[in-house]
């Protein structure tokens, strides 16, 4: 994982921690779910997550084109 | 049965979304498909090796942060494919069931529920705004500066208790700021969510404000133009002011 990318720190961010709660029949184990929220922290700690609103905009919209010009969909 | 039913997020239009032909949802599993929930509603789903994403694979791959990172930039990107839709309600990441039977069974049991957060979100987007603090430029010269050895005691004393008031004038500065801004943007939403300082990381560290703004997409140039004034106003300060998104609403899922 790219650590200069605070796109991704925002990604996991949401995906893990928000979004609604389903109760799937796949249940992740408690401990797994928390090893991530641990080193998700840490990494946020030390990631400069911080861009000026232009910069941020202009960073996602590159990932996005790059990603689509490498595979057609969306890569990390 | 060696697949699952991944869960991606619900749809909400007044037509059937298009799905993009190449879009997949998470790695090693198939091509993105809508079930039909009721008229005007679907769930975005797509079929998934329960050899990868079943208990066992998850605890495995929970243990390795660039795979949790491939299978949750998959499913963002699998989420955002909905933005134009009317209202979109993104799963959590591996929101996985049986079949796809059961993944619409257990919507339908929660349709009070689903509806009240369709209407909550209905031609929404959300944006996060984060301030952050930097140590402004005299600081970093005074403290370059501050290397010859004091005089005498007492001055060594003065010294170290001017230091202390400058650091505790900075934190009630820094808590004001992100008070005014928060207030701010929150004119420009529905609704707003304040991360609490005790979860910012970096305890004293440098992030003062993190919150989820949730934003009729008709109004969010008015918010871009106000971050980006708030930004320019308060970088001399040495505060760093951003804003990310737009977001498909994952911070206004739960209640």
């Amino acid at each position: 994982m790219d650590l200069e990318d605070s796109s991704l720190l925002d990604v996991l961010d949401h995906v893990l921690t928000k979004g609604v709660m389903a109760t799937g029949d796949v249940t992740l184990g408690v401990a797994g779910i928390d090893l991530i929220y641990v080193r998700l922290s840490a990494l946020l700690c030390a990631a400069d997550r911080l861009m000026p609103p232009e910069n941020a905009a202009a960073r996602r919209t590159a990932r996005r084109k790059s990603a689509r010009g490498r595979t057609g969909g969306r890569t990390s | 049965m060696n697949t699952g039913t991944c869960v991606y997020c619900l749809v909400a239009n007044r037509t059937r979304p298009r799905l993009r032909r190449s879009l997949k949802g998470l790695p090693y599993g198939g091509p993105l498909r809508l079930l039909d929930v009721d008229r005007g509603l679907w769930l975005a789903v797509s079929d998934v090796p329960l050899s990868r994403y079943g208990a066992d694979g998850l605890k495995k791959g929970l243990a390795d942060l660039d795979w949790v990172s491939r299978a949750a930039v998959a499913h963002e990107a699998a989420v955002e494919s909905f933005r134009s839709a009317d209202a979109v309600l993104p799963m959590k990441l591996f929101t996985i069931f049986e079949t796809d039977q059961r993944a619409v069974t257990h919507i339908l049991a929660s349709r009070p529920a689903v509806n009240r957060l369709i209407a909550r979100v209905t031609r929404m987007d959300e944006w996060g705004v984060r301030v952050a603090m930097r140590r402004p430029a005299s600081e970093r010269s005074r403290s370059r500066s501050a290397v010859a050895p004091p005089a005498s005691g007492s001055s060594y004393l003065e010294g170290k208790k001017a230091q202390r008031d400058r650091v505790v004038h900075r934190a009630r500065r820094a808590r004001a700021i992100a008070a005014e801004l928060f207030d701010e943007f929150a004119a420009h939403a529905a609704e707003a969510r304040r991360r609490p300082a005790t979860e910012l990381p970096a305890d004293g560290g440098p992030l003062v404000l993190d919150a989820a703004l949730l934003v009729p997409r008709s109004g969010s140039a008015k918010l871009k133009s106000a971050a980006a004034r708030q930004a320019r106003a308060l970088s001399p300060e040495g505060y760093a002011v951003s804003l990310t998104g737009p977001w498909p609403p994952y911070s206004f899922m739960q209640d």
